[in-house]
């Protein structure tokens, strides 16, 4: 069973999602309005344009005839809802992630389909007789398929399908945060102008390509329309000619395709950007009011609702920058009675559990990495042993051109234990090879590794793609930690410091292994520069603020000597 | 570096001060500037730019020097196919157009002027129906820009960074180049580097600039262990359809974000750069011109190319208060470091402007309109037969709030104001002025340096059109 604060921020999450839903069907609605405008455009009698347009919006008809269009849309909320409210799973294989992907997709791809068709559908009620009709009285007493009227509606489930294999087939759906945050109606403008704007041009080649695909299979798909409503095709667009040569077809197909495309757009942008508003989360919990909420703490530990979890950190990121400091104070202040600094460690335990995580399992994917498991430490080894070789060699040297003799003999290195009779070897070693050749003959089938085999990497590569929280985390603790100085009185952060900056230390070391690594002959995502640079900003925040007290907090040499190079910006 | 413990007289604030109006005056005593009291770490810089070597060495119109090329003789259009293989086609044009080519070859020039007139009709065409379109020359950009004589200046730009002693100085033949406290880095050119216009340091990094420029805005990653013959490149180039040449550029003071503003664009660019991804700040109106970010990032200053000038706040939804002023554009605006006040000069008036900002007005009237008020009277003055004063090119004010210097457009010196800041109020008084070395002399561009762990005085940089930078502690 969830637990309470999840249960509480899936409420809120949920309310957004219904806003954005809410958000769809109005722009939905708008921008039929746009299309009848364009469809109904009279130049010569502009008063009567406007006004049968405005009467065929609001009329009953409309909303009658809307209403397959808006159940569609509510469905694909819902499926756009719960994929955002998800959890994260990492599938080590193709075909596990084939096996728990597939249903999903295939459903994602019909209801695209559906809701292209429907759109499709919609938008030629409002076209001329010619456009809005599946059948027609072609010769005597017999109906023939309107190609003029099939070409709208598949055009309108290939826009859909189009849009889902171009946004969805292989990427997740993934929400993510916008640069700045503006108020809603600024953002909502913005995303309507540049997607009518932009959806144009995306959809003049979609647009081209279909009515190449129509010109192919658009008789058979007459026919097959036509045996189901025992009509015949009408033959009217069989060719490329005679398809280019009705100018107002494409022209209508084309519009109608850019709505599709910007409809689509619009209802996933609005789920990003409701999803993504900023939450104040309470820092502590009142005393006197039992309400059920979310404290900051609680959500950063919220691990199976990923999108909370994110606006926690967002949330903690914005605190460490905001100029106001009336939150912050709570995170500084102690607990009365008691005088325990409770806030700032629970707040800074969470932010250490999220990193320490991250970097245990991005250390053990580093181990599953083939580029990584062995040269390192190798080198490192050499490196130190030359080292200490060249200093015993100096030393020799001057102790014969002292004639100084060395008494003591060198310490013999110890024998290995033999640990297994040498029967139990030799099975254990068959055993191995046995073993290998099988894996070695099963690698060499083709296909069989790529479908069932974890890619070099792979969790690696998961691990860095959603690391949005870590990045958040990372920077809101060093914002806090660096801003103390000014205005944590008790200093409750400096207590936690050292593991503060330990934890920072320990990701950038796995992070800088990754440096130059090309995993599967691919370069990692920007994500990974993303989270390198947050944790070499907040480790630069924390030493520029407590450089010259770095002596009394760390205690190993080494992580001192890394962070006095952050101290003179001399660590690239 | 000169210090104002240097000086012969102290200085008296109430003998000067308040001559007209009410307004502050200029200051009157001179500072003479020499070798004392020069840190050892400061580098010594003195850059000179190549003739041949500038950006802008292709247009001469642009570029009065004189030229050393002995010129050939040519048969016509092997002179406009050459033009066109080395300038393109509008250079090749403008050669058939000449008068030399009319002379020559009348029948070339009257093709030419038929295919000029041709260009010239769809490029009106163009821009009336995208006028982000119109291309914007150096002429404009220096216009706009904070340095003096911004096309010929051995000096464009000089950033300091806000965390540790390096200084990054732009020239006019577009290579940046590095000082720090120990050695000098790398230069750092790109083909993409044209016409610098502005540079910023990235705040908590340790060798991240931006340079703004013609093409956008180049991105470097300096290493400081890299060797010299080791090739610079550019990381990454930020480019935005119809925001280019960029302006100027800021980095919020937790390097976050990235601001950027072009004389071509109406729309002001946040970037996060780590992402590569940016946001329109939209408006309908000019184009803007510059860009100040308030010390605490809770303010973001932007000016257009007219009147009209906007301060965004950040933290409330990137709301923006929208200002005018009489006449001209801002040439030149600085924060104060407590985030209450704003000082800006105009194009077209010698007078300093201040702008308060009060959190929260405990008695809000609702009939007081807020205003700029004139604090500082910057009329040319001619003291000891040296010019001072005049239409202002640029302000720079310390990170500690005590001292102001300006700039100005035709006069050679720069003028030292101090300023008090306490929590309603600003004043401002006139300190002293500065010389180059010699007449002929004058300042480009003026900054301060950052106050870090290694500097907590406010020093003046100052570089000077021979390309000499001048260092002027307050000690």
């Amino acid at each position: 069973m969830a637990s309470t604060p999840e249960l509480e921020c899936k409420k809120i999450l949920v309310y957004r999602c219904l806003h954005a839903v809410g958000f769809s069907l109005a722009t939905q609605y708008f921008l039929l309005a746009v299309f009848l405008l364009f469809v109904n455009f009279h130049p010569l009698h502009p008063i009567s344009w406007i006004s049968s347009t405005v009467g065929l919006v609001f009329s009953f008809y409309t909303w009658f005839c809307s209403m397959p269009l808006i159940a569609a849309t509510i469905v694909y909320g819902i499926f756009l809802g719960n994929a955002h409210l998800a959890g994260r799973k990492y599938y080590s294989s193709r075909f596990s992630w084939l096996v728990a992907k597939t249903p999903k997709k295939a459903a994602f791809f019909a209801i695209h389909g559906v809701l292209g068709f429907l759109t499709a559908w919609l938008y030629s009620r409002f076209l001329g007789e010619d456009y809005r009709n599946l059948t027609f009285s072609c010769f005597e007493d017999s109906t023939c398929i309107n190609s003029r009227f099939t070409f709208i509606t598949v055009n309108g489930i290939y826009a859909g399908v189009y849009y889902f294999v171009r946004t969805f087939l292989t990427k997740d759906i993934e929400v993510e945060f916008p640069v700045i945050q503006e108020k809603r109606y600024i953002k909502i403008r913005s995303k309507l102008y540049s997607n009518l704007y932009n959806s144009l041009f995306k959809s003049l080649v979609p647009t081209l390509m279909f009515t190449l695909f129509y010109c192919i299979f658009g008789g058979l798909i007459n026919e097959r329309v036509g045996s189901i409503f025992g009509a015949k095709t009408d033959g009217e667009l069989s060719s490329l000619i005679s398809i280019f040569s009705n100018i107002r077809l494409i022209l209508y197909v084309w519009v109608l395709s850019s709505q599709i495309l910007t409809n689509m757009n619009l209802i996933n942008s609005f789920f990003s950007m409701l999803l993504t508003e900023e939450i104040q989360f309470p820092i502590e919990k009142s005393v006197h009011v039992n309400d059920g909420v979310t404290t900051l703490v609680e959500a950063l530990a919220l691990d199976r609702l990923p999108i909370a979890k994110q606006l926690a950190a967002f949330d903690l990121f914005r605190l460490s920058n905001t100029s106001v400091s009336g939150r912050r104070q709570q995170i500084f202040s102690l607990s009365s009675p008691g005088n325990h600094p409770h806030t700032w460690n629970s707040l800074s335990a969470q932010c250490l559990v999220v990193m320490n995580v991250y970097v245990d399992e991005l250390k053990n994917s580093l181990t599953k990495i083939s580029n990584l498991k062995n040269p390192i430490p190798g080198v490192q080894f050499c490196a130190d042993n030359a080292t200490l070789n060249a200093q015993k060699l100096l030393i020799r040297q001057y102790n014969q051109s002292c004639s100084i003799r060395r008494m003591m003999m060198d310490e013999p290195t110890p024998a290995p234990q033999p640990t297994v009779s040498p029967q139990e070897n030799i099975i254990e070693t068959v055993k191995k090879f046995l073993e290998q050749s099988i894996k070695n003959a099963l690698l060499a089938v083709p296909g069989l590794f790529y479908l069932f085999g974890e890619p070099d990497g792979a969790k690696t590569k998961f691990l860095i793609k959603n690391s949005q929280e870590v990045i958040l985390v990372t920077q809101g603790l060093a914002g806090i930690c660096a801003i103390s100085i000014l205005e944590d009185k008790y200093g409750v952060v400096q207590g936690e410091l050292s593991k503060i900056l330990k934890a920072l230390l320990n990701l950038k070391t796995e992070l800088d292994k990754l440096s130059n690594v090309n995993i599967n002959g691919r370069k990692l995502d920007k994500n990974y520069f993303i989270l390198k640079s947050a944790v070499k900003k907040s480790l630069y925040r924390i030493c520029t603020v407590f450089g010259d007290y770095l002596r009394d907090i760390i205690e190993e040499p080494e992580d001192l000597r890394n962070l006095l190079c952050f101290v003179s910006y001399q660590e690239g | 570096m000169v210090s104002l413990n240097d000086f012969s007289s102290t200085l008296n604030p109430q003998e000067c001060q308040r001559a007209n109006n009410g307004l502050c005056a200029l200051p009157m005593l001179e500072v003479v500037s020499g070798k004392a009291g020069v840190t050892d770490y400061y580098p010594e810089i003195h850059i000179t730019c190549d003739a041949f070597n500038t950006s802008l060495g292709n247009t001469v119109d642009f570029d009065s020097r004189p030229t050393l090329l002995i010129p050939i003789s040519e048969p016509p259009l092997k002179r406009i196919i050459r033009t066109f293989f080395e300038n393109g086609i509008q250079e090749a044009i403008c050669e058939a157009r000449n008068d030399r080519t009319a002379m020559e070859s009348p029948g070339i020039k009257s093709a030419a002027d038929l295919a000029h007139r041709i260009v010239e009709a769809l490029y009106n065409i163009k821009t009336k129906i995208i006028p982000g379109l119109r291309e914007q020359g150096p002429s404009t950009i220096a216009s706009f820009s904070e340095t003096r004589d911004w096309i010929n200046s051995n000096i464009r730009c000089i950033a300091w960074h806000p965390n540790c002693f390096k200084l990054a100085i732009a020239g006019s033949d577009d290579v940046v180049r590095i000082f720090n406290d120990t050695m000098t880095l790398p230069a750092l050119k790109t083909s993409s580097q044209r016409w610098i216009t502005s540079m910023a340091w990235r705040p908590f990094t340790a060798s991240e600039l931006a340079v703004g420029c013609n093409n956008g805005i180049c991105l470097w990653t300096i290493d400081s262990t890299m060797h010299f013959n080791r090739q610079m490149v550019c990381g990454t180039v930020l480019k935005y359809p119809n925001h280019t040449p960029v302006t100027s550029i800021e980095w919020n003071p937790d390097g976050s974000l990235l601001a950027s503003a072009s004389i071509n664009s109406t729309d002001i660019l946040i970037w996060d750069v780590d992402k590569v991804a940016s946001a329109p700040l939209k408006r309908v109106g000019l184009p803007c011109s510059l860009l100040k970010w308030s010390p605490d990032g809770t303010s973001l200053f932007s000016s257009t190319v007219g009147n009209v000038f906007r301060v965004w706040a950040t933290e409330k939804k990137w709301v923006p208060d929208r200002w005018t002023i009489g006449s001209g554009s801002i040439q030149s605006a600085q924060w104060s470091p407590c985030n209450s006040f704003l000082l800006f000069v105009n194009s077209n008036e010698p007078i300093l402007y201040q702008l308060q900002f009060v959190e929260e007005q405990l008695f809000t009237n609702v009939s007081s309109t807020k205003q700029a008020l004139p604090i500082a009277d910057l009329q040319k003055v001619n003291i000891n037969g040296k010019e001072l004063g005049g239409l202002p090119q640029s302000i720079a004010w310390d990170p500690n709030g005590c001292y102001l210097a300006i700039i100005f457009k035709d006069s050679p010196n720069v003028a030292i104001f101090s300023t008090t800041i306490s929590k309603y109020n600003l004043s401002i008084s006139p300190s002293c002025y500065l010389s180059g070395s010699s007449i002929s002399d004058y300042p480009s561009y003026i900054c301060f340096q950052s106050k870090n762990s290694k500097n907590t005085n406010s020093v003046l940089t100052i570089g000077w059109s021979n390309g000499r930078v001048q260092y002027f502690s307050f000690l």
